[in-house]
């Protein structure tokens, strides 16, 4: 028994041959599958026109390592804690990414509707924030600075956020 | 290909990240960029709602108390500001709440409380319900760190000393450096305080003065050359099992 492949299409028209079981980590994909009986085709191609080759190649990597993890779906609990959580050493690793990287991948796991990977890279994102000055953030997400200093500007972001400064 | 930077300017995105971080990251954030300040300037978001259905005591949002701050970042500045458990009497304590202040039948104490945070810049603007009964003296107003909140007796003890300025409900007097200052409001037979009915304390620390409205009235300027020190919200109390609230509103509306 041939393990049921799918051929996944980056926007550059890149092949990846992938498993079905790794492909419906996305809930994109795994309606596409489930609505249209296209894993009965060994020839069908499901392209992904604004997934970077980079992008898709880190996305089943990383859906690869995780086709085994037991599915978390939470539907409808909108209230769950959102906690830092510890992030495992591969993930941490596998997430050793610029900046610019670690955003398309949050572009494409948000489009593909990969869950998992989305709570993680939220995470990580939070973490790069987290402790930092306004010019930090800027200078690790590539910001550029709209915001020009002004006196009403200052004194505004002032009363918006006394209280937390203060305390 | 898609500008990355886009991501973090989605507000779905957004909504996810904010949401891990504390308020202080948040006050960060929101210094970033122009569409990072517009969003968490609406203060209805979902980030906003996150963070005070998390930190807020259930039972003040299920009562009218924050009926003043309509939104749930306003609701989330109010908790910070409230009454502090750490600096008031040792016959006061805080109330589950978060909000209100519950004075224990001690005999000849006069016991005081002071917010969170004081002010020394900026107009600011909070709410003061006395719940319970005033008892022979009930005074509402500010102190600086140095004033004292506890002392034997029955007696105004915010006001009583230069450190603090108070309004005593059950005279309608003014109070500062032991002396009282006048009457106030400044109307004939001006009506007393009914338990239940919501103050409005308006502290101004570029013109330094302190003033009060009630029942949306305003009262006129209660004192004049506060000093250029931080000063907190106080009240202080006599009467047992009485409670106070306080509210922070943040910067009172013009006109």
């Amino acid at each position: 028994m041939v393990t049921p492949t799918i051929k996944l299409e980056s926007s550059e028209g890149v092949i990846f041959p992938t498993e079905v079981r790794v492909a419906m980590v996305s809930e994109t994909i795994k309606t596409m599958l489930d609505h249209f009986a296209v894993q009965n085709d060994e020839n069908a191609i499901v392209p992904l026109h604004s997934v970077s080759t980079f992008t898709l190649g880190k996305i089943l990597a990383w859906a690869n390592h995780h086709k085994d993890d037991d599915d978390q779906s939470t539907e409808g609990e909108e209230l769950k804690p959102r906690r830092p959580y510890a992030i495992s050493p591969w993930d941490a690793i596998f997430l050793m990414v610029n900046s610019t990287t670690l955003l398309e991948i949050i572009l494409a796991a948000k489009q593909l509707q990969i869950k998992g990977l989305l709570e993680l890279t939220y995470n990580v994102v939070a973490n790069m924030i987290r402790g930092k000055t306004p010019e930090e953030i800027r200078f690790i997400f590539n910001i550029p600075e709209d915001v020009s200093p002004s006196v009403d500007g200052e004194l505004r972001w002032k009363d918006l956020f006394l209280w937390p400064m203060d305390f | 290909m898609v500008d990355p930077v886009a991501a973090l300017c989605n507000y779905n995105v957004l909504e996810v990240i904010f949401s891990y971080l504390e308020l202080d990251d948040l006050s960060h954030c929101s210094q970033v960029c122009k569409s990072w300040y517009h969003f968490l300037n609406d203060e209805n978001s979902d980030v906003w709602r996150w963070h005070c259905l998390n930190k807020l005591p259930k039972e003040s949002l299920k009562s009218d108390l924050l009926a003043s701050v309509s939104t749930y970042k306003t609701k989330l500045r109010a908790y910070f500001h409230a009454w502090s458990p750490n600096d008031c009497s040792r016959n006061v304590y805080i109330k589950p709440n978060g909000f209100t202040l519950h004075r224990n039948p001690v005999a000849q104490s006069t016991d005081a409380a002071r917010g969170k945070i004081g002010f020394r810049h900026g107009r600011h603007t909070w709410e003061v319900i006395w719940e319970g009964p005033l008892g022979t003296v009930a005074v509402i107003g500010i102190s600086t760190k140095e004033a004292a909140l506890q002392c034997h007796g029955y007696v105004a003890l915010l006001g009583s000393d230069d450190q603090s300025w108070g309004w005593n409900l059950v005279e309608n007097h003014l109070l500062h450096n032991g002396d009282m200052q006048g009457s106030y409001p400044l109307l004939n037979n001006a009506p007393k305080y009914q338990v239940g009915e919501r103050i409005r304390v308006i502290l101004d620390c570029e013109d330094n003065t302190l003033s009060f409205e009630k029942n949306y009235e305003f009262l006129g300027v209660a004192f004049r050359g506060l000093p250029d020190k931080k000063l907190y919200p106080t009240v202080s109390a006599v009467y047992g099992n009485t409670e106070v609230s306080m509210v922070y509103l943040g910067t009172p509306l013009d006109g």
